[in-house]
């Protein structure tokens, strides 16, 4: 797979089955001083993925944090209903798979085991 | 087999949606529409497994949830993965329409979605279901689901049936109430529909009749009204609902024109909640807002009065069927439009032959078939009423229209017998066979008893006009709008027919259901009232000056003969109309559901409309507005269509 693509498909709700394509070339996210790349997830228009419809999202909700060894951590940004992974609420960053479910506030998503090369 | 279209899937899905408050289409409401389906394929195939439909389909709610009540979109747009459904229901259905079956499979198929992954959190085997659902052959009844209708008035099982299919879009029904009861067998109801997402529509008023019957209202709509509505009314937009399997069907009238959120009212219940004044404006507006289009027509028209009137009386004769054809030498045959009904020479226990009838009505449960003269609307159609027991109607499948070559049977009963037991039930304190009602009230003479004059008055000619009639205007039949409009509803017996005809009829109805409650109970109140009302024929107005409530309710009386004296044929020749008058008002003492008082009072009128038609004063040398003579000319007579 080729690095700092991300591919994040919404699972329930008015957007289930919207694909989120993101890119660090195209400027998507953030990248710290450590060279991992950081994906905002909250009710913001501003953030990365943006879920404008859940009143259960915080403005700032959760980070997705794709390391450089390729590792995905899922972290809560203190929102306040919680990112839940399975049944579990977040109380510290958790290694995610793609492919696996999580969920904030109502809105289930997952991180697809795909790139957007097909996508263009 | 037989599966549910897709777009009738959606409707369901739409209301799962709104009632979560979710405004969008996702494949798990797609899906919970389909467990919904109670003789449906999903339902079948799950069961078929050991899989409780009701459970998935709560499980699917328990992990969606329930929304805040909060729009962000218009209508109910789809989600990406319901698009990928729907598209994959098409390909599987080629060149078909996408059916339950094809949905299902695509739902399975896409693996993806919410659904599916509650059917595995319930342990479903998703592609044993696949395949069960795939391969089923065995008959299945669609059956649509139940669209709650709220309210208080009662209704059999096939009134609510007929109801959900009217409104089988909607996600309820409430029914605000009933308009018209008792007089004829239909129910007129008024429903406000709730729709998917909560909006509620304007109010429709709902008419409940015999299949038939339904199907000559929408007729008579297409031929009378359609073209001479004024443009804010009540009209029928949708098709009637008459169910194959059904003996009931439903009319829909919507309103059109100027609306807001209050219901309509009956003029009848307006009556009750308002000034008697206000009532007259009603009235006056409704003359001003349909008069041109039907009774100011004006086309000159001489007529028998039993060609306009007969029907309004109860049948001409009751029969007991004899179910044989043999008739012997001396006995009558009787045929449509002949002098037999208004001659009283056939008598109870005579033998007789209707020939060429034609079936108004048929009434299984009590077994009795209506005929008379014919199928068409005007109303010489259903002079020469008979009612046959003992056809075993259920049997025959008789329909309204049907011509019968010939029914034997034995009179029961004539037309006199039933208007008498009518008038013995007010309980006269007269004798009900002399020919004279002796005076109640000091302000007016004997009267002439009605059961005595109403066959011969059948047979006088009058000199009127000929319109577009309602044919039914009672207070029940207008309604009240919001800002004051005046609506008519119920055209089941719009037709051409004598102009005075709905007035008379307005007026019966006001003095009836309105005046008649204001007035002391017993035969004295209602004489108390006739002799107001003999005091308004008289032209003496200074009596609706009296502090009375009936005195004020007779203001609005005046307005109706406001309307009268603008159809007249000659100008203040009353005569007319008090034809008219007599008869229809003898037609509401049979009236089931007025109180006593209120039908002694329409029995008192009869008489004295009787007395004022036969009045010297509108009788004069230079262009007699009656004679004697017997109509029988039939060439305007259709029978059949």
């Amino acid at each position: 797979m080729t690095e700092g693509e991300l591919v994040i498909m919404i699972m329930s709700g008015p957007d289930d089955g919207r694909k989120i394509y993101l890119s660090q070339r195209h400027g998507d996210g953030f990248i710290s001083t450590d060279g991992s790349w950081s994906i905002a997830l909250g009710r913001r228009e501003e953030c990365d993925i943006s879920i404008p419809f859940d009143t259960q999202v915080s403005r700032q909700h959760a980070v997705l944090r794709l390391t450089p060894d390729g590792q995905l951590w899922l972290m809560d940004a203190g929102s306040l209903n919680g990112t839940f992974f399975g049944q579990q609420r977040l109380e510290e960053p958790v290694q995610l798979e793609r492919g696996q479910l999580f969920r904030l506030g109502r809105t289930w998503m997952r991180v697809q085991d795909e790139t957007h090369e097909n996508n263009g | 087999m037989d599966t549910i279209s897709l777009q009738d899937i959606q409707t369901l899905a739409r209301q799962e949606s709104a009632k979560l408050h979710h405004y969008f289409i996702g494949v798990e409401h797609l899906f919970i529409a389909l467990t919904q389906l109670s003789g449906g394929l999903t339902v079948a195939a799950m069961e078929h497994l050991g899989l409780s439909p009701r459970f998935v389909r709560y499980s699917i709610r328990e992990t969606i949830g329930r929304y805040e009540d909060r729009h962000y979109w218009p209508g109910f747009p789809e989600t990406p993965r319901a698009v990928e459904v729907l598209a994959l229901a098409r390909r599987y259905a080629g060149l078909h329409n996408p059916s339950e079956r094809e949905l299902l499979l695509a739902i399975l198929d896409e693996g993806d979605s919410v659904v599916s992954r509650v059917l595995h959190e319930v342990g479903a085997d998703v592609e044993l279901l696949r395949l069960t659902a795939a391969n089923w052959t065995s008959p299945l009844r669609p059956q649509l689901r139940e669209i709650p209708l709220y309210g208080d008035v009662v209704l059999t099982e096939g009134q609510a049936r007929v109801l959900q299919l009217m409104f089988r879009d909607y996600a309820q029904v409430q029914i605000v109430g009933e308009l018209t009861g008792g007089h004829s067998g239909a129910l007129v109801l008024l429903a406000r529909p709730v729709r998917v997402d909560g909006h509620k529509d304007a109010p429709v008023v709902v008419k409940l009749d015999h299949r038939y019957a339904i199907l000559y209202e929408r007729r008579r709509y297409d031929l009378y009204v359609k073209s001479t509505l004024p443009t804010t009314t009540a009209r029928l937009v949708d098709s009637p609902v008459v169910p194959d399997n059904m003996t009931l069907g439903g009319l829909k009238y919507t309103f059109v024109g100027r609306l807001d959120d209050t219901e309509p009212m009956s003029l009848r219940e307006f009556a009750l909640k308002h000034d008697p004044q206000e009532l007259g404006d009603m009235i006056r507006a409704l003359f001003e807002s349909f008069g041109a289009g039907w009774w100011l027509q004006r086309k000159p028209y001489r007529f028998g009065v039993w060609r306009e009137y007969e029907h309004v009386l109860p049948p001409a004769l009751v029969l007991e069927a004899l179910h044989t054809k043999s008739l012997s030498t001396s006995s009558r045959i009787l045929r449509p439009l002949e002098g037999w009904s208004r001659s009283n020479q056939v008598m109870p226990g005579e033998v007789v032959a209707a020939s060429g009838f034609t079936v108004q009505k048929t009434n299984t449960a009590d077994d009795v078939l209506h005929l008379a003269a014919g199928a068409q609307a005007e109303a010489i159609n259903r002079s020469g009423k008979i009612e046959i027991r003992g056809m075993r109607v259920g049997e025959q499948g008789f329909y309204r229209g049907e011509q019968i070559d010939q029914v034997v049977g034995r009179v029961i009963m004539t037309r006199d017998d039933l208007l008498l037991r009518q008038v013995q039930a007010l309980e006269p304190d007269f004798d009900v066979l002399a020919s004279e009602i002796p005076s109640g009230h000091e302000t007016i003479g004997d009267l002439p008893n009605p059961l005595n004059e109403i066959t011969r008055l059948l047979d006088w000619q009058v000199n009127g006009t000929l319109s577009t009639i309602h044919g039914d205007l009672h207070l029940g039949n207008i309604l009240v709008g919001p800002r004051g409009d005046a609506w008519l509803i119920d055209f089941a017996w719009t037709r051409e027919g004598h102009t005075l005809f709905d007035w008379a009829m307005l007026e019966a109805s006001l003095l009836v259901e309105v005046v008649a409650h204001l007035a002391p109970s017993g035969w004295e109140g209602a004489w108390g009232t006739l002799a107001r009302i003999n005091a308004i024929n008289q032209g003496d107005i200074d009596v609706l000056r009296e502090r009375h409530h009936v005195a004020r309710a007779l203001s609005t009386l005046m307005v109706i003969r406001d309307a009268v004296e603008t159809c007249l044929f000659v100008p203040g020749r009353w005569g007319e109309y008090f034809v008219a008058l007599a008869l229809i008002a003898l037609r509401l003492v049979g009236w089931k559901s007025e109180s006593i008082d209120a039908r002694r009072l329409a029995f008192l009128v009869s008489a004295l409309s009787i007395a004022e038609a036969q009045s010297p004063t509108y009788l004069s040398s230079d262009a007699p507005w009656t004679d004697t003579t017997t109509d029988l000319d039939q060439t305007e007579i259709r029978l059949d269509d």
